[in-house]
């Protein structure tokens, strides 16, 4: 790859289940220092995509590239960039966390001599000092479930894919894992998938929408407040009705709330709230209260995955 | 290595679970009591073998009844040591763990058999010295008990790559085992068919059970013929336990 900041190059991913095409031809791209949320309803073929990334199954079609080189035409040097954690942590209940994380950096072929400290480090930054001699399977879900993530970046890999991380863990434990997740966005590219909005809020830079097996939508965080405002809501002193108002440039579409309120579905290309308000005032309808709303994460989501076309903001 | 690495902890597994003991300690008592059996009957016929000249020794009358009878708990215990080797893995949900690791199903498969291998060639071992104490009070044909062992050992090889394949068919692990208990009882039992039947029938239908490719082996010969028989045999499942993997990943 040219480009020495891609670590995730994929493009024409599919995978059919049967007669079933589980992803759907997406083309994806994780750059270093990037944290991409993959979003989607159960079933939007994330798990699937995430297998792939990982090799634990084969694309029907597609070529993937981690860290420039060929998941498929070299797996065993592509898959050494990698740390996967699946949606169950792959755990084994009868090894403690110190001989788990020594198995799995054997696995991954980390040198001996650099093992304990390789181990040092993910015990300490995945919070699991003074668990090393207790068993797996006597550990609490938020314990098992650190160490998961210990064996995904273990090895320091480039990639760290972790499907749905935060999955029964409480409110502290979350925050914990998040702020690990976010230091790890700083030194590799992480890509996590969640049905969790807030999560997605808290910690990616990039968000990509999947429905239906295909990317539906995709933006940069930072872009998603900054959307262009297409609606506003407005109160007025009085109320000219809905036709009167329609008659204000660059209004599509208005809906009548209580209290003499109306939400105006604006476009933006051709008005601003400003504009509105000036129009408002000279018209002499008492502006009383007027706020732009920006389209949130979640309604995006909502609309990307209805199965309506999406704005594409990148 | 990775593949040692596999291996050791396999056997570290199975020497943590309860199965592995519980196998070897039935298997050992199960075998302790019909060599004492065999003993008792040897010592009651040896005043007449030495007294008609040239009949067997102690060792050709011993190691041939104890491997031949040992050899049917080993296929009845091997399923239940081979079973968990990938299906646990499936149950556990920890497969994913070693297809994303940079390691070939290839490696995968021979760390779980090497690893399982530890177990059954402790059971043979474990049978071995039983004819083996006898070397105290008696001659033992050194030779000849080290093959029937090496015939022994073979067969439960062979036997735990057919138990492997098995396992990586199903998440079950006890279907793996009755699986497993299946097929090698319809080895044997289709030689022994065979064998009533007669004529054409008995090189064909005893030429894949076990026991035919055992007998020169407890009568202190070296048959390359039945050795490459059992590597072959675990070869064979081995590759199937591989191609196994792969289509998984690939399945449509």
């Amino acid at each position: 790859m040219a480009d020495p900041t891609t670590l995730i190059e994929v493009s024409g991913l599919t995978r059919d289940y049967g007669p079933l095409r589980a992803v759907d031809a997406i083309d994806l791209r994780l750059a270093r220092g990037e944290v991409l949320g993959l979003l989607g309803p159960n079933g939007a073929g994330k798990t699937s995509t995430m297998q792939m990334l990982c090799g634990t199954i084969a694309p029907t079609a597609g070529r993937i590239s981690i860290n420039g080189i060929d998941l498929l035409d070299e797996p065993r040097r592509a898959k050494q960039a990698l740390g996967y954690l699946p949606e169950d942590p792959p755990l084994y209940p009868d090894m403690t966390v110190a001989e788990y994380l020594a198995f799995v950096a054997a696995l991954h072929g980390v040198p001996r001599r650099a093992r304990a400290d390789a181990i040092r480090r993910a015990v300490s930054r995945c919070g699991l000092e003074g668990t090393e001699t207790r068993l797996v399977a006597n550990l609490s879900k938020g314990y098992q479930q650190r160490t998961g993530i210990a064996q995904a970046v273990l090895h320091d890999p480039a990639v760290v894919i972790l499907d749905e991380p935060t999955v029964g863990l409480d409110p502290i434990q979350i925050r914990e894992i998040r702020a690990l997740i976010a230091e790890l966005g700083r030194e590799h590219g992480v890509i996590l998938s969640t049905h969790i909005l807030p999560e997605v809020q808290a910690t990616c830079s990039r968000v990509a929408i999947m429905h239906l097996g295909r990317i539906v939508f995709s933006a940069p965080m930072d872009r998603i407040g900054e959307a262009p405002i297409d609606r506003v809501l407005v109160r007025l002193g009085t109320d000219p009705g809905e036709a009167a108002l329609r008659a204000l440039p660059g209004i599509t579409d208005i809906q009548g709330l209580a209290g003499g309120r109306y939400r105006l579905h604006v476009d933006p290309e051709r008005t601003s709230p400003e504009r509105i308000a000036a129009g408002i005032v000279e018209a002499g309808w008492g502006l009383a209260e007027l706020s732009p709303e920006r389209r949130t994460l979640e309604q995006i989501f909502v609309e990307a995955t209805a199965g309506e076309p999406a704005a594409e903001a990148a | 290595m990775t593949v040692l690495a596999i291996a050791r902890r396999e056997l570290a597994a199975l020497y943590r679970s309860p199965v592995a003991w519980v196998v070897l300690a039935a298997v050992t008592a199960i075998v302790a009591f019909i060599f004492l059996l065999h003993l008792n009957t040897y010592l009651q016929v040896q005043p007449r073998l030495e007294r008609s000249q040239g009949g067997p020794g102690v060792t050709a009358f011993l190691v041939p009844r104890l491997f031949g009878a040992a050899t049917t708990i080993y296929l009845m215990a091997a399923p239940l040591l081979t079973m968990g080797l990938l299906a646990g893995e499936r149950r556990n949900g920890t497969l994913p763990l070693l297809l994303s690791a940079p390691v070939s199903t290839l490696e995968i498969v021979l760390g779980k058999f090497i690893g399982v291998l530890g177990v059954l060639l402790a059971m043979v071992a474990l049978t071995a010295l039983m004819p083996a104490t006898l070397a105290l009070v008696a001659h033992i044909d050194a030779g000849a008990l080290l093959l029937a062992t090496l015939g022994a050992a073979l067969f439960v090889a062979a036997a735990g790559a057919a138990g492997l394949y098995l396992s990586a068919l199903t998440r079950q692990p006890a279907v793996a085992a009755v699986a497993t208990l299946g097929l090698l009882l319809i080895l044997l039992l289709l030689g022994e068919w065979g064998r009533t039947l007669g004529g054409d029938w008995t090189p064909l239908l005893a030429y894949p059970a076990p026991s035919t490719h055992l007998a020169p082996f407890f009568k202190g010969l070296f048959d390359s013929g039945a050795a490459a028989f059992f590597v072959l045999f675990a070869v064979v499942f081995l590759a199937l336990a591989v191609r196994r993997l792969d289509n998984e990943r690939l399945q449509r």
